[in-house]
């Protein structure tokens, strides 16, 4: 690539017409060449098809001195002294049949009308082959004249001196017909093979061929040859020096110089495609100074000057060029002479003065910076999106929850007789198993890649199967799965949380919750009524009550009336514990009565639960106030410590327990290695009172282990006991307390949920969150704090601890009940009303 | 009657596509066996252009080859893999700048290693097009002449070669020209080089390196020719052996003195091997015999841009814009050669005509980085911020997210 072009000097292109051949040019019908009558400057000849001109450039004008037309179609024009009998060079050109020798005669002209030119044929010589191109020179350094060899398409060549025929070479190797060339200072030929490879013959050589080929079976072998190894496409010959010429040979992709011994003096590899070389000595031949210049022109159209190896210049040559070479002319010595491929003769000069940065076009528009800032700030804005994770997630979040639509519901429990009858008894709160369905409806299925179903309940619930995986979804997927009482411990949650975890096309996960609440018949039944107990719980509505069949809608209407003595009043009776409950609902009262704790909570989840969903469908606001006495609450916040005791004294034991099965355990390996021991001895040893050890320790574990099994049962229990009572308590607080930072407060303090079957440290966790909330949150002094510190070298289970921990939750709990009931109390002194009580407004609209 | 004629004439000239089609139409005629030969030869002409067939180093990164398997109708301008090649190492040049030191031992280490994995997988991509590039010509162009010419023939050997190539590059048929090529050389009396070195080129694609290796050496013992050399070199470089390569390199040159096919090779090397310094010595010396080689220029301009000479090489790179067609690549190291010569009024149309230009992402995220660089050197924190952002917006890479978050801690540590 350079950054010049040829500058174009002279063209014919104007005076050219078209229509003449069929835009095929041959690059042999170009010669150019001085002739006597027109000394002044190189001339051009040039045919196409069979017209044959002769132009002398000049700057400006046609020049065009001669134009005739030809029997047959010119295959190639050369120059030389064939007749020797004038001083002239002679014009041979050659037809497909025939070769045809002129002189070229200038007559002066009389008139305006100018000089005249034309051709005068001298000798006219048929031959039978067809001929394919000729070359010419002083065969066998005959001084008088020039002789002419034609190569024929079957590649014989045929010699010739004027009209007669000399003698023949026939080739066998040579498939398609290709350069020839005449070294006149060495008297040798060179002929390119179709086996790719250059032979030079002398011409004596050929002769003696010419003779040999009429004896078979004698080779003939070359002066010397080169085997370039791809097609030789065009060979030039120029003579250097005295004693030598070079030969350069293009190929496919390499240019290549020999001197006519055989040395090879440069090889260059090309990396385009070349079309066609020139090649020309820059002072004489016979100075020793001499350079040897090639010019090659790319199939792009671009001419590369080569000196040696060395790239001398390469510029744009404009125009297709088919052949190329050199002409000196009165006003431009040394011009480029090219042929385009429909007969356009051009003469060029290498031009300077580049034409900088020529495809160097700025962009460079007027804006407008208003405009700009306004898109700067929307481009930003999608920026941060885009680098920015987490508000990506938010937007597709929202897509997701947009696609999905999940339903979940609970069904009627149901007695599952089939596996009562296999099963054994012992067991029968499991055979009532509740159906829970969940349905999802998506709307662009291809949107997700997979959903996971996590279903999480408290004991002593459980599921038949606690997840599930969906990896396609199609529409619409319905899920079933059943839940059932596992065990007889106090009921603490009856919500179920579903969990979905769903991922998305993208691989993003979105995690969704739903909750539902599980219905009263599952774990209660309708009891005779129990009238007298001793706890009381109040909730005052500002409507009449309702009929208890309209808020039980889980059992039926029949059920309720049958079993009903007195009027709105209803017990149930718990199918774990067996405890009762007892609901009565009188004027704009409703009151929750029972023998224990444990037992409201669930009721009184539920019976908000449907108050609030009966009223919402029938669109009545209502103000529902639960009044616990205060007595009440401390008797609730006594029976919760209560049930941390059990608990942790119930754990206390468990770990006893424990220590003692890994003791045992120990010991059993203990004597199992010694009883190895003496059954191995030679002779063996007593073993009798080491068998009696291990069966005993044998014994004590499997006691030990039933222990255990039972004491985990029974912590279990106690768990769910303390479960039931923190979610009265935090229920409690919740419909009374405006606060919702304190009722959130307590909520996670408490942390019910991390009880669970086998996870019941729980005590160790609220150990650290209550007192957390006690040094941030109660205005206490440091000695407070210190008094109620755990202490830190003994766990916190111990007797020390235990009590620190009681102590401080007490204190928190009643502190927070009490900042509750005095509000109150400032609220009901305007009243004039004494009694403590709590009021929480719960607008249903 | 002229027909034989125009089919010569425009073999000659190298018009393949309208010296085919003359051929078709000579050939319904009559059967003529130069034309025939002549339209093997053409049509191998062709798909040699097309399939790279001439360039005898074809180790170089071909990702564009690979992905595309489409048929190259048209061959294309012989300069176009110069051009492929600067394009290849001014991007390397991106990667550079915006990375340090280290990276750039990384890269050049893993270009390395991923040279066998990609040339096994190449050559057979190679062989397929070939054979593809012919399939879609009319049906009737089965060479005769292949069918008819026996071996025992006495004009097999000099058509021969013609066969082979036609078969090799046309057909895409390895065995069968393998079968050519053993033929030939039983029937030649004479020992002819292009035998072994087509047979190398057979095992070569075949993916068999060292029967070609042999087979190079064999014809390099009858002939040395500058073919047999790059062969041998790329062979070398495909088998990971650089050393031989440059050893094969030193051998070439001692024949053909300051040969810039030889010496461009030599420097690749080099340059793959870290060896800069070395390479570069090598590029000023391609650069002396062949001012038009695009890689050795990019190459030397890179060099001093790295040797903290940004002014040499913005001369360098001014004088590659000025000869090349414009591209994405130069662009953007002009204006990295003006920020760091400090000409100011020319960094950000430079940066402006190197986005207009770039076409895939990577190279258009380096682009918007080394911005992100020019308006951190400005003091324009949030402009940085926000070139950066672009980048990382535009394709993910690991430095840029480095520098966004050294330069959020930056801004936050500012804001305290």
């Amino acid at each position: 690539m350079s950054l010049f072009k040829v500058r174009q000097w002279w063209s014919n292109a104007r005076s050219h017409s078209v229509e003449t051949n069929d835009n095929i040019q041959n690059i042999a019908c170009m010669k150019i060449d001085k002739f006597n009558s027109h000394n002044d400057s190189d001339c051009i000849l040039l045919s196409e098809g069979n017209h044959l001109k002769l132009y002398k450039p000049c700057l400006g004008q046609d020049s065009s001195l001669l134009e005739t037309e030809l029997d047959d179609i010119v295959l190639q024009i050369e120059t030389g002294k064939f007749i020797g009998t004038s001083g002239d060079r002679e014009i041979i050109i050659l037809h497909p049949q025939c070769y045809i020798i002129y002189e070229l005669h200038r007559k002066g002209g009389l008139t305006d009308a100018g000089d005249q030119n034309h051709i005068e044929p001298l000798i006219k010589h048929y031959f039978k082959r067809r001929a394919y191109n000729l070359t010419c020179g002083p065969f066998g350094s005959s001084k008088s004249r020039d002789l002419i060899c034609v190569q024929s398409l079957d590649s014989t060549l045929s010699f010739f001196d004027q009209d007669t025929f000399l003698f023949m070479c026939m080739f066998n190797d040579i498939l398609i017909p290709g350069p020839v060339s005449y070294v006149a200072s060495s008297d040798l030929f060179i002929i390119c093979k179709s086996t790719w490879a250059l032979e030079i013959y002398s011409y004596q050589q050929l002769r003696e061929l010419s003779e040999l080929s009429l004896r078979q079976n004698k080779n003939n072998i070359p002066q010397w040859t080169y085997n370039a190894g791809e097609e030789i496409s065009s060979v030039q010959v120029i003579r250097t020096s005295n004693n030598f010429s070079s030969i350069i040979a293009l190929g496919e992709r390499h240019l290549y110089a020999f001197q006519d011994n055989g040395l090879m003096k440069d090889i260059i590899r090309l990396d385009y495609t070349p079309i066609c070389f020139h090649c020309y000595l820059i002072g004489w031949y016979y100075e020793p100074g001499a350079r040897l210049l090639v010019m090659v022109v790319s199939d792009d159209s671009r001419l590369f000057v080569y000196e040696g190896t060395t790239l001398l210049w390469a510029c744009d040559l404009m125009t297709k060029t088919l052949s190329i070479s050199r002409c000196f002319l009165n006003s431009l010595p040394g011009g480029i002479v090219s042929l385009g491929p429909n007969g356009v003769l051009t003469v060029n000069y290498l031009g300077t003065e580049p034409d900088l940065n020529p495809n160097v076009n700025l962009t460079n528009e007027p804006v407008d910076p208003e405009q700009i800032h306004v898109e700067l700030e929307s481009i930003e804005e999608s920026l941060k999106q885009i680098t920015a994770d987490d508000k990506g997630v938010t937007v597709d979040i929202t897509n997701v929850e947009r696609t999905i639509v999940i339903k979940a519901n609970v069904g009627k429990p149901v007695q599952n007789t089939f596996e009562q009858i296999n099963q054994n008894s012992d067991s029968v709160l499991q055979f009532l198993q509740c159906p829970l369905i969940v349905m999802i409806t998506c709307e662009e299925p291809k949107l997700i890649q997979s959903i996971q179903i996590t279903y999480i309940c408290s004991p002593p619930f459980e599921f038949t199967e606690s997840t599930k995986c969906i990896d396609d979804v199609n529409g619409t997927e319905i899920i079933e799965t059943r839940v059932f009482l596992l065990n007889e411990n106090d009921l603490s949650d009856t919500q179920i949380k579903i969990l979905f975890t769903i991922v998305d096309q993208t691989g993003k996960v979105v995690t969704l919750y739903k909750s539902v609440l599980l219905p009263l018949s599952l774990y209660c039944t309708i009891n005779d009524t129990v009238l007298d107990n001793q706890l009381k719980l109040n909730i005052n509505v500002n409507d009449t009550c309702l009929d208890f069949g309209q808020i039980f809608t889980d059992f039926m209407p029949d059920q309720l009336i049958k079993l009903e003595n007195t009027p709105n009043t209803i017990t149930f009776k718990y199918r774990t514990t067996g405890n009762t409950i007892t609901l009565k609902g009188k004027d704009q009262e409703y009151s929750i009565e029972s023998n224990d704790f444990p037992e409201i909570a669930s009721i009184l989840v539920y019976f908000l639960h449907k108050l609030n969903e009966h009223y919402m469908r029938s669109n009545i606001g209502i103000r529902l106030t639960l009044k616990p006495s205060m007595d009440f609450i401390l008797q609730m916040i006594h029976r919760f410590l209560k049930s941390i005791e059990t608990h942790s004294k119930e754990r206390i034991k468990l770990k006893k327990l424990e220590d003692d099965l890994d003791t045992l355990q120990r010991q059993f390996t203990v004597i199992q290695k010694r009883l190895l021991v003496q059954y191995g001895s030679l002779p063996p040893g007593d073993c009798d009172p080491l068998e009696f050890l291990m069966r005993d320790t044998h014994d004590r574990l499997t006691r030990i282990v039933q222990e255990i099994i039972q004491s985990k049962d029974i912590v279990c229990r106690a768990g769910s006991t303390l479960a039931s009572i923190g979610h009265l308590i935090v229920c409690i607080l919740r419909n009374i307390s405006t606060d919702t930072l304190k009722v959130s407060l307590i909520e996670e303090m408490l942390s019910l949920d991390s009880l669970h079957t086998y996870c019941q440290e729980w005590e160790e966790v609220v150990t650290q969150s209550s007192a957390y909330v006690s040094n941030k949150f109660l205005n206490k002094s440091d000695k407070d704090k210190e008094k109620l510190a755990p202490v830190m070298e003994q766990g916190i289970l111990s007797h020390i601890n235990m009590k620190r921990f009681l102590k401080q939750l007490r204190i928190i709990l009643e502190r927070v009940f009490e900042e509750e009931y005095d509000e109150n109390i400032k609220d009901s002194e305007d009243k004039g009303n004494k009694i403590i009580r709590t009021e929480e407004l719960v607008e249903i609209i | 009657m002229f027909e034989e004629y125009k089919t010569l004439y425009l073999y000659r000239t190298k018009q393949y596509e309208e010296c085919l089609q003359l051929c078709d139409k000579v050939l319904k005629d009559k059967s003529d066996r130069m034309v025939e030969f002549i339209r093997m030869r053409a049509m191998t002409a062709q798909v040699k252009v097309a399939g790279n067939g001439y360039e005898e180093v074809d180790y170089l990164p071909y990702q564009e080859s690979l992905t595309s398997t489409a048929v190259a109708k048209t061959p294309r301008p012989g300069t176009s893999f110069d051009k492929k090649i600067t394009t290849a190492h001014l991007t390397q040049a991106n990667k550079r700048i915006s990375a340090t030191a280290t990276l750039r031992t990384g890269v050049n280490a893993h270009t390395a290693r991923a040279h066998s994995a990609r040339t096994a997988l190449h050559t057979a991509s190679r062989a397929s097009r070939a054979a593809t590039a012919i399939a879609g010509g009319p049906a009737h162009n089965a060479p005769i002449s292949l069918r008819i010419l026996s071996k025992d023939e006495k004009n097999f050997i000099p058509a021969a070669k013609t066969l082979f190539e036609y078969v090799f590059y046309c057909e895409g048929d390895i065995r069968k020209a393998m079968d050519i090529a053993f033929q030939a050389q039983k029937a030649d009396v004479t020992v002819d080089w292009w035998w072994n070195y087509s047979l190398a080129r057979c095992y070569y694609t075949l993916g068999m390196y060292r029967q070609a290796e042999d087979s190079l050496r064999r014809a390099l013992k009858q002939n040395k020719h500058i073919c047999i050399y790059l062969r041998l070199i790329a062979m070398y470089v495909a088998i990971n052996q650089p050393i031989s390569a440059l050893d094969v390199c030193k051998q070439g040159l001692s024949v053909f003195h300051e040969n810039t096919s030889l010496l461009i090779e030599q420097a690749r090397i080099n340059e793959q091997m870290g060896n800069s310094a070395v390479a570069v010595k090598d590029y000023r010396m391609v650069a002396l015999q062949d001012p038009s080689n695009m890689e050795a220029v990019a190459n030397i301009a890179m060099y001093n841009f790295y040797n903290d000479q940004p002014e040499i090489a913005m001369r360098y790179y001014r004088r590659l814009l000025a000869t090349t067609p414009p591209g994405s690549e130069i662009y953007n190291n002009l204006g990295l050669c003006c920020f760091s010569c400090s000409q100011w009024d020319l960094i950000l149309p430079c940066f402006r005509q190197a986005l207009f230009f770039s076409t895939d992402p990577p190279s258009k995220a380096d682009i918007w980085f080394n911005l992100g660089h020019v308006a951190l050197s400005t003091g324009d924190m949030i402009l940085a911020r926000r070139c950066l952002q672009v980048s990382l917006a535009i394709f993910e890479k690991e430095y840029v997210r480095q520098a966004l978050r050294a330069l959020d801690t930056r801004l936050r540590a500012r804001k305290h």
